[in-house]
């Protein structure tokens, strides 16, 4: 066989034939290692519920203890204080979650809210009453940053959300028509009083994959590809966020959630047990308390000897296991489609945003096996005036109510697999990966528009290629 | 089309030097071994098939109990309920050694025509959040029901159960094994009745069998267990099925190439001691307490210890000694890798034999595991901290000598 490619080869040299074979092709085109997005910690996914919860490779003494704690926590319902399981109680008073897998079902992704009052399953609104470019989002008076539609017994829940949907027809330039559905969320039964003029803005949880090489990325590979004034002139700028660092008590570079507000992967965590749970721990010590109650006279899941609800021993351990999980192989990596979507993927200049190379940093201390390894998270953590369209015209330190992050691309074919659903985008507006391509306006509304004027075959290889990902 | 031309030239070299040289292809010397791979991937099948014909057998026969209890409940129905629970769960404990090796049990991606099933969520998942089910404890004398059995706007029903499972939060789980013990059992509250403490770690859940006759919610109660017992059975009928001669997945699991078939046997006993069984059950449990205890219920989790490490050392050593005491031989992985890489085989055999040792020491103690976990933390070392230590180097050399033959595996959580 090795002999035949050799003779085509040589057919090919000789004869300079106007075009290669498939296999040659392949052979041409693939990269070594292209499918490790986190080099050789990359892992293989077995099953559905491991694909985006898998340690990367080679964790040492208690690090493999830890991360399997974590994994239990991630995985466990908190409950209302008091409670016999006195290491998961404190749950509240108002939340949106009872465990962090409610949100992340086998640390994958969550789904909309597609009828009104549905239980959220990884879904929730965040609200503001303006933004302030160092502290960030003003708190809405009597609700806080996000609304908390669950509550413990006895407490009233903040409200309840209503949804409709708005369909918006498009065409091909090849004549195929296509459907895109934009949800407007309503809040309603507001228990706290008026939410007029609150500055809204919908989410869903994204998988947590990867989370500790994003962390590991020292500020200036991220400034790297940063263009505010898009001086080279390609139509894209890119522009970090900085945002408060509650640790650091300083603002430094935000890596983390839809609209990189988050500096740390050890605030995201506590955020999420704050906002999301009503848990406080030793970075978000105080309850999230409705208006109008006392919570100091409420049960709260503090042990003895403890001033928090999730204690610093816990949180190194969801640490740990946040920070390690790692990032899994792609599949069909090696074949004609993908290959070809790749070179589209890097013709229609999508990977101007969704940047492929980066090395982490050398000063990880959490996890120092996530140093100086080079990762693909088709990302470059920039925030990007993504349109009108898909605005939510709520901002959020330096990011306007049209910027987004781009959001990495790193496990995005096996959401299905995963989660058993394809719903994309900040708000999971986007029904699959190629109404998620559609929303794309503003920065990259060329090269939607380089899409859009692809065949049919072409535009499924670029959605191929998205999936092997 | 594009092409590259560096990457051409390289081509055009290589190809150049394959032509010029002559190809040798390396005589190999024919050394006598005792094993094939082949040898081994069969008797891993003939293993697997057994054991889950086991499990089925002893489930029905649970299955039989649990019918008399519901028709018929006092003490003597309960226990003889409770003991064959007790039973069968050795027989599907051993079959953990078959997750997460692609298999019909937790692979979403094969057919139904290559015998998909992917029904382990539903067979074993834990922790449950008891609550959810039944009433639980409200820790000061009285209880609690806010579970799907005083829901009577709820219909019990297979189909509901199944959708009610892992429905909203990850252990919201309603059917199972664990559901089947909480119905038996009831929550373990480690009472002791004279102290009035709850560090009595000797009691078990002792659910009293008038949960069944004059309690709240006794005919649903008695409902739920009864579909949960049936839905457990048919699950593992399925798997029975399957995996026999001639079987969905057996046909499609001996089409494998030997390479696939050596990686999807050794990932998931790499996994299920490192990730599983060290990482999940035994150091979440020591380090958070009872709720991450496996079997907290019945106090069962030395016993399921005792199934997951055997269920891994089966396919290590190619035994396995069916309920009907008949003993499966052949092929085993020690003897296998030696062939090929004698430290590595070596090295495993030790680890194993040292994990089966730290697993003797922790049964030998007579102490329940929620008591063993209560007198040690991470860094205390003790008896479960040394199986666990013991798992996640077995493990390791799993990982060791499947690369000896050729594959590559992850044994992480």
């Amino acid at each position: 066989m090795k002999y035949f490619y050799c003779i085509l080869i040589f057919m090919f040299f000789s004869c300079n034939s106007d075009g290669l074979s498939d296999e040659e092709y392949i052979n041409i085109e693939y990269e070594l290692g292209e499918e490790n997005l986190v080099s050789e910690l990359s892992i293989e996914a077995f099953t559905a519920e491991k694909a985006f919860g898998t340690s990367i490779p080679g964790l040492i003494g208690l690090e493999s203890a830890f991360f399997g704690i974590g994994n239990a926590m991630f995985e466990q319902s908190w409950v209302s204080a008091p409670a016999t399981t006195t290491s998961r109680d404190g749950l509240g008073p108002i939340f949106n979650a009872r465990a962090c897998a409610s949100c992340h079902s086998n640390d994958g992704r969550g789904k909309p809210v597609l009828e009104n009052n549905a239980s959220s399953q990884g879904f929730l609104i965040r609200l503001s009453a303006g933004n302030d470019p160092i502290n960030g989002p003003i708190d809405f008076p009597n609700y806080g940053g996000q609304l908390q539609d669950n509550s413990n017994l006895g407490i009233t829940k903040e409200g309840t959300i209503n949804v409709s949907f708005q369909t918006i027809t498009g065409t091909y330039p090849d004549g195929e028509t296509y459907e895109l559905r934009k949800p407007t969320y309503t809040i309603v039964n507001e228990n706290y009083g008026s939410l007029q003029h609150v500055k809204q803005s919908a989410r869903v949880g994204a998988q947590v994959i990867g989370l500790g090489f994003i962390d590991a990325l020292s500020e200036a590979s991220i400034l790297e590809n940063q263009d505010i004034n898009d001086l080279d002139g390609d139509g894209i700028s890119g522009k970090a966020n900085y945002v408060w660092n509650v640790k650091e008590k300083k603002t430094t570079i935000g890596k983390f959630g839809w609209k990189a507000n988050q500096p740390s992967l050890e605030q995201q965590v506590a955020a999420a047990f704050s906002g999301d749970m009503g848990l406080t721990t030793s970075l978000f010590p105080d309850e999230n308390c409705p208006n109008g109650l006392d919570c100091s006279k409420l049960n709260n899941g503090n042990n003895v000897g403890e001033t928090v609800e999730v204690t610093d021993t816990q949180m190194s351990r969801i640490m740990v296991y946040q920070a390690a999980i790692s990032v899994p192989k792609r599949r069909d990596y090696k074949t004609l489609d993908v290959l070809e979507g790749k070179q589209l993927f890097n013709d229609l200049a999508c990977v101007t945003c969704h940047v492929n190379n980066f090395t982490t940093g050398n000063d990880y201390s959490l996890l120092t096996q996530l140093e100086n390894r080079t990762i693909r998270p088709y990302s470059d953590f920039l925030l990007h005036d993504m349109g009108d369209e898909l605005a939510d015209n709520r901002a959020d330190f330096l990011a306007n109510g049209n910027e987004w992050r781009t959001q990495p691309l790193w496990g995005l074919g096996l959401i299905e697999t995963v989660n058993n659903h394809t719903f994309l985008l900040h708000d999971g507006r986007a029904r699959n990966i190629e109404e998620a391509v559609l929303w794309h306006g503003g920065e990259a509304e060329s090269a939607k528009n380089n899409f859009k004027n692809l065949s049919k075959e072409k535009r499924e290889q670029v959605l191929k290629f998205l999936n092997s990902l | 089309m594009k092409f590259n031309f560096t990457k051409l030239t390289l081509l055009l070299f290589t190809c150049i030097l394959t032509i010029s040289c002559s190809s040798n292809d390396a005589e190999e010397e024919m050394i006598t071994k005792e094993f094939t791979n082949a040898d081994f991937i069969t008797n891993y099948t003939t293993i697997a098939a057994a054991n889950y014909a086991d499990t089925y057998n002893t489930a029905v026969v649970m299955q039989t109990k649990i019918n008399e209890f519901i028709a018929n409940p006092s003490i003597t129905t309960l226990a003889d309920a409770r003991k064959s629970w007790l039973h069968a769960r050795d027989f599907y404990g051993q079959t953990e050694a078959y997750r997460v090796a692609n298999g019909p049990i937790d692979n979403e991606k094969l057919t139904v025509a290559e015998g998909f099933l992917a029904t382990e969520g539903r067979i074993n998942a834990w922790p449950l959040d008891e609550g959810f089910i039944d009433y639980v404890s409200d820790n000061i004398g009285g209880n609690i029901q806010n579970g799907l059995i005083g829901n009577t706007s709820f219909t019990i029903t297979a189909d509901n159960l199944i959708n009610k499972n892992e429905d909203i939060d990850a252990d919201d789980i309603a059917t199972g094994w664990h559901a089947i013990e909480f119905l038996l059992w009831g929550q373990d509250l480690n009472y002791d009745p004279i102290n009035q403490t709850t560090d009595n770690y000797a009691v078990s859940g002792d659910r009293p069998f008038t949960d069944y006759t004059t309690a709240d919610f006794a005919d649903r109660r008695a409902t739920y267990l009864q579909v949960v017992t049936d839905l457990l059975v048919n699950d593992l009928n399925d798997l029975n099925n399957t995996w026999k001669v001639g079987g969905t997945y057996r046909t499609t699991f001996e089409a494998l190439s030997e390479e696939v078939a050596l990686k999807n046997i050794l990932n998931g006993i790499g996994f299920i001691s490192n990730g599983e069984v060290a990482q999940e059950r035994i150091y979440a449990a020591i380090d958070e307490g009872q709720e991450n205890e496996h079997s907290c219920f019945s106090d069962n989790t030395n016993q399921d210890m005792w199934a997951n490490v055997h269920g891994i050392n089966n396919i290590i050593i190619g035994s396995y000694t069916t309920e009907s005491g008949a003993i499966i031989s052949g092929a085993s992985l020690i003897t296998l890798v030696k062939q090929n890489n004698n430290a590595f085989g070596t090295t495993l055999e030790t680890k194993a034999d040292d994990t089966i040792s730290k697993l003797n020491t922790l049964l030998g103690l007579g102490k329940n595991f929620d008591e063993i976990i209560s007198e040690e933390n991470l860094t205390s070392g003790g008896p479960a901290n040394d199986l666990a230590l013991a798992l996640v180097e077995q493990s390791h050399a799993i990982s060791d000598a499947a690369n000896a033959l050729g594959v590559t595996i992850t044994v992480g959580g």
